[in-house]
């Protein structure tokens, strides 16, 4: 073959280009906090999850699989994205299932009832979507959402740099270096804090009704398509809300609940009054802000939720496996923050 | 030739033509001077220099604006 | 689908692709379905007027040089003929000539002056007729302007004018006479090249050719790098000024104007260098439209370096023919019996002066404020030839030096500063503001703007000020290099690879970093939304 000299300078230049452009990136993608969940995600070994969260920033601050751990020896691993969207659960999900083969996912239920679109609300999407290696499902779900939008967003969402280019004038050094709190990397995507805040909750709050309403017909369809692969794999599928103690509604509650019923899947709904009663959630302490509840109150939740799954289903309890020794010394960590902050 | 040379001094003084061969193409008789040129020139020599004959081979020189003069009074 | 597109580029790139690989005889094929698309791209009615004009020009192409033919041979086979005669044959048929050249001109100009200019008239026309009690109500229209028309309308007359002159040989072959007049790296906004100057370019095969390319993008790059670097982000305080000029008043009205000066430069000159260096990347060679302008030391080398090729259009169809006509000839004449020879012999080229620059208002668009402009420059120029005389005796009195560096700076300024003054017209929404903007700028002074912050409230901040300078001064450095016959580009070609490509990698990083394009990113638009 003939020594193409211009061809190779092209292909050399354009080497060095993508170098720098996916530094660039890098750099200049905005830094939403969700990257290491999903990074320790990918480092968890093969095959050693049991119970997946996907879900929204309920999960993330309400849900602690090393609290799961210390009840039932089950893993579990929380996935789940501030003011995410079905349709990005639904691309977790898939996603998930290249790296582990849960025996339970738990979806957000909130989510039946919610949905929006890129154009609604773009930071939900791209807090979801640029945290995640580049995959097919990646590509899948790129084309997905961004069927109904210009090309610009196609392309932006492709090279997140031409969306963030104009963020020159405030990089930071958080923008060049990783600044993970390394504690947070062992608790399995669970978000720690233990500030309080007290709520002041409205006395209409979940009030009763019969009125059935506000299942999202998208929303529908991306669970239904979870719940059918969920199904094909044996995979058991639960689904849960956490305290929202803004917005939480009975008539959606109702509404849920008749979908979960029609789909015999089981639905725990911590809005309900006798569940926070039996759970023993206390409002002025619980809460890290007026949407999410803290550390302590995940405690609490948690280890009613473990109870939940030892008692529907057959738990794989892997305490005495030597592989899984970690989660023993996590959850001691944990432990120890929780008997320091709570009470 | 002494003629248009008087013509042209009249039109610019501050340029020696005789020196010059690339009058138009180096900017030295701008668009302005050409159409006061022309004006000159169809007086003086009865002729009718046409738009089509405004190009710059026909006065970047003496020599081709004389050419062109005296190919337009054979017509 | 413009420039700074992303979809632009994906086009482009495909079209570059096809354009190498597939038979060189048939790139021609490939550039005008390239152009078609891209002009449908701008919506699927607009191609109709482009087709008709097309159609038209080449039509009258075709019958102008029949004529011209046919009226050879005759002249060449009955040499017998009296120069009575001959002179009687060229008569009649310089009439037909006239006839097929003034319905097809007519024809393609109604096109443009209907969809461009109408509402201008129907509203002009009905504000008169109010006037005068007659109450003619002619109805405004919803008229989207075909992508490019004034720019291809020029073309294409200019085409039918250069064949009737015999400077060029008419087009036999439609599709290709259709990719002269739609070529689309110059659709969009010219240059406005002449037929001997691109067709014949366009119809050629081009190898592939390394070192072009990279030219060709280097220019691209520059491009860009005017456009959406300058240009577009002082856009933004232009805007604001312009959109509310009653805010503002003496010196922050004349550094909005000022911007707009530097805006409307790169804005357009990048657009021209994005279309050459497209242009050069295929091995066709587009005309150059701008001559570093701002170095011009008087308004009408300003007018020769600036949009060069409106003006030369301008200076081939509309002045040379005005000046020459048989009636500024008589008039010439007459002015002569009566002001003597000067102003006799000056006369008629100030006048055809102020009537082409009135076209080169026009031409920009309906608007009175376009009237003006014209006839700013137009009166500015005749008064400097009109002048001439006057000022050199003076110079020559007060025995100032002319040769100096000072004296060309001190033209340079005043040349900048003058077409500024003609900028409150080109920007303004009309003839009033423009005019209550001038007023408000000089009525005021208030030069405290430059220190109390109030710049920094035009939306652009601190930090992007530092851009918008750094980035003028790289462009008047190299502009500077450029003037002082410094190939930009060769010099650069000449240095090590390391140095080329660090030139490289900085010069794409800058556009994409510091270009404005894409939706405004706003962190407080990403504030966390939570529930």
């Amino acid at each position: 073959m003939k020594f193409n000299r211009p061809l190779f300078r092209i292909i050399g230049f354009f080497i060095i280009f993508s170098i720098f452009f996916a530094y660039t990136t890098q750099v200049f993608t905005r830094k939403w906090g969700y990257q290491a969940q999903t990074t320790i995600f990918y480092q968890q070994p093969e095959d050693s999850i049991d119970v997946l969260f996907l879900g929204a920033s309920g999960f993330d601050w309400g849900v602690s699989p090393l609290i799961l751990w210390e009840e039932t020896g089950v893993t579990s691993y929380v996935r789940a994205i501030g003011a995410t969207t079905s349709s990005m659960i639904y691309y977790y999900f898939l996603e998930s299932l290249k790296y582990q083969n849960p025996d339970i996912v738990v979806l957000d239920a909130y989510h039946l009832v919610r949905y929006w679109n890129i154009d609604d609300n773009e930071p939900s999407y791209r807090r979801s979507f640029e945290p995640l290696d580049f995959s097919l499902i990646k590509l899948k779900a790129l084309f997905d959402i961004s069927k109904n939008s210009d090309f610009d967003t196609f392309i932006s969402l492709l090279f997140p740099f031409f969306r963030y280019h104009s963020r020159w004038s405030e990089l930071s050094k958080n923008d060049f270096v990783k600044t993970d709190n390394p504690e947070d990397l062992i608790f399995k995507g669970q978000f720690i804090g233990f500030e309080k805040y007290e709520i002041d909750y409205s006395d209409e709050f979940m009030a009763e009704t019969n009125e059935a309403k506000g299942i999202s017909e998208e929303s529908r369809d991306y669970y239904e398509k979870i719940i059918e692969i969920c199904n094909e794999k044996g995979i058991h599928v639960v689904l849960m809300s956490m305290p929202r103690l803004a917005t939480a509604d009975y008539a959606e509650y109702n509404a849920v609940k008749t979908y979960a019923e029609e789909n015999k899947i089981i639905f725990v709904d911590y809005n309900l009054p006798e569940l926070m009663n039996t759970v023993g959630f206390e409002p002025e302490k619980d809460m890290i802000d007026s949407g999410h509840i803290n550390t302590c109150g995940a405690q609490k939740f948690s280890s009613h939720f473990a109870q939940i799954l030892a008692e529907n289903y057959s738990l794989d309890d892997k305490r005495n496996d030597p592989k899984f020794e970690i989660w023993d010394r996590d959850a001691a960590h944990l432990r120890a923050l929780l008997d320091e902050n709570c009470n | 030739m002494n003629k248009l040379l008087e013509i042209l001094s009249d039109v610019r003084p501050d340029i020696d033509f005789s020196q010059t061969n690339l009058l138009v193409e180096d900017g030295i008789l701008d668009s302005f001077d050409i159409v006061m040129l022309v004006g000159e020139l169809n007086e003086a020599y009865e002729i009718k220099i046409g738009v089509e004959d405004l190009v710059p081979e026909n006065f970047n020189s003496v020599d081709s604006i004389m050419n062109l003069i005296n190919r337009l009074k054979d017509e | 689908m413009i420039f700074t597109s992303s979809i632009f580029w994906i086009f482009l790139f495909i079209v570059l692709l096809l354009y190498f690989l597939i038979p060189k005889n048939s790139q021609w094929i490939v550039l005008l379905i390239a152009s078609y698309v891209f002009y449908l791209f701008s919506g699927y009615g607009m191609v109709t007027f482009l087709l008709f004009t097309t159609t038209i020009s080449f039509f009258a192409g075709i019958l102008l040089e029949k004529i011209n033919n046919n009226s050879k041979d005759y002249l060449n086979n009955n040499k017998s003929l009296t120069r009575e005669q001959r002179k009687e044959f060229k008569r009649i048929i310089e009439r037909k000539k006239r006839i097929i050249i003034f319905i097809s001109i007519m024809l393609i100009f109604s096109i443009l002056g209907f969809l461009k200019y109408y509402n201008f008239f129907s509203l002009n026309l009905t504000t008169l007729s109010n006037k005068l009690s007659v109450n003619l109500d002619l109805p405004s229209l919803q008229i989207l302007l075909p992508l490019g028309i004034s720019f291809y309308t020029f073309q294409s007359v200019g085409y039918i004018i250069d064949i009737n002159r015999g400077k060029i040989k008419a087009d036999k072959n439609f599709p290709k006479f259709a990719l002269f007049l739609s070529y689309f790296p110059q659709i969009v906004q010219g240059p406005i090249s002449r037929y001997d100057q691109l067709a014949k370019q366009l119809y050629e095969s081009h190898p592939f050719n390394y070192d072009r390319v990279k030219f060709g993008f280097q220019l691209v790059l520059w491009g860009l790098f005017k456009k959406m670097v300058i240009a577009d982000r002082l856009a933004i305080p232009v805007n604001n000024i312009f959109n509310n000029y009653l805010e503002y008043e003496g010196f922050s009205i004349f550094v909005g104007v000022l911007f707009f000066s530097f805006q409307m430069y790169c804005d357009f000159s990048g657009g021209i260098d994005i279309a050459r260096g497209i242009s050069e990347v295929m091995g066709i060679n587009l005309v150059e439209n701008f001559q570093r302008p701002f170095f011009s030391s008087s308004i009408d080398e300003y007018w020769r370096r600036w949009h060069i090729t409106l003006g030369s259009w301008m200076r081939e169809y509309v002045f040379y023919p005005l000046s020459l006509s048989k009636a500024f000839t008589k008039l010439g004449r007459s002015l002569r019996k009566t002001f003597g020879n000067y102003l006799g012999k000056i006369l008629p080229t100030l006048i055809a002066t102020i009537i082409t620059f009135l076209a080169v208002g026009i031409w920009h668009g309906p608007n009175w404020k376009y009237v003006a402009f014209g006839l700013y420059y137009g009166i500015l120029i005749s008064a400097g030839i009109f002048l001439a005389p006057v000022r050199k005796s003076t110079l020559n009195k007060l025995k100032i030096k002319t040769d100096g560096f000072s004296w060309r700076l001190l033209n340079i300024l005043f040349v900048f500063f003058a077409t500024t003054i003609g900028r409150y017209f080109a920007r303004a929404d009309g003839i009033m503001q423009a005019g209550s903007m001038l007023k408000r700028t000089f009525s005021v002074y208030n030069p405290w703007v430059f220190f109390d912050g109030s710049l920094l409230k035009l939306g652009l901040s601190r930090h992007e000020y530092s851009i918008v300078f750094i980035s003028i001064l790289v462009l008047l450095l190299i502009e500077i290099f450029q003037e002082n016959g410094v190939h930009i580009r060769t010099t650069i070609a000449k240095q090590n690879l390391l140095f080329r490509w660090s030139l490289y990698l900085a010069a794409i990083f800058t556009v994409l970093i510091f270009g404005i394009y894409g939706p405004e990113y706003v962190a407080t638009d990403f504030i966390y939304q939570g529930f």
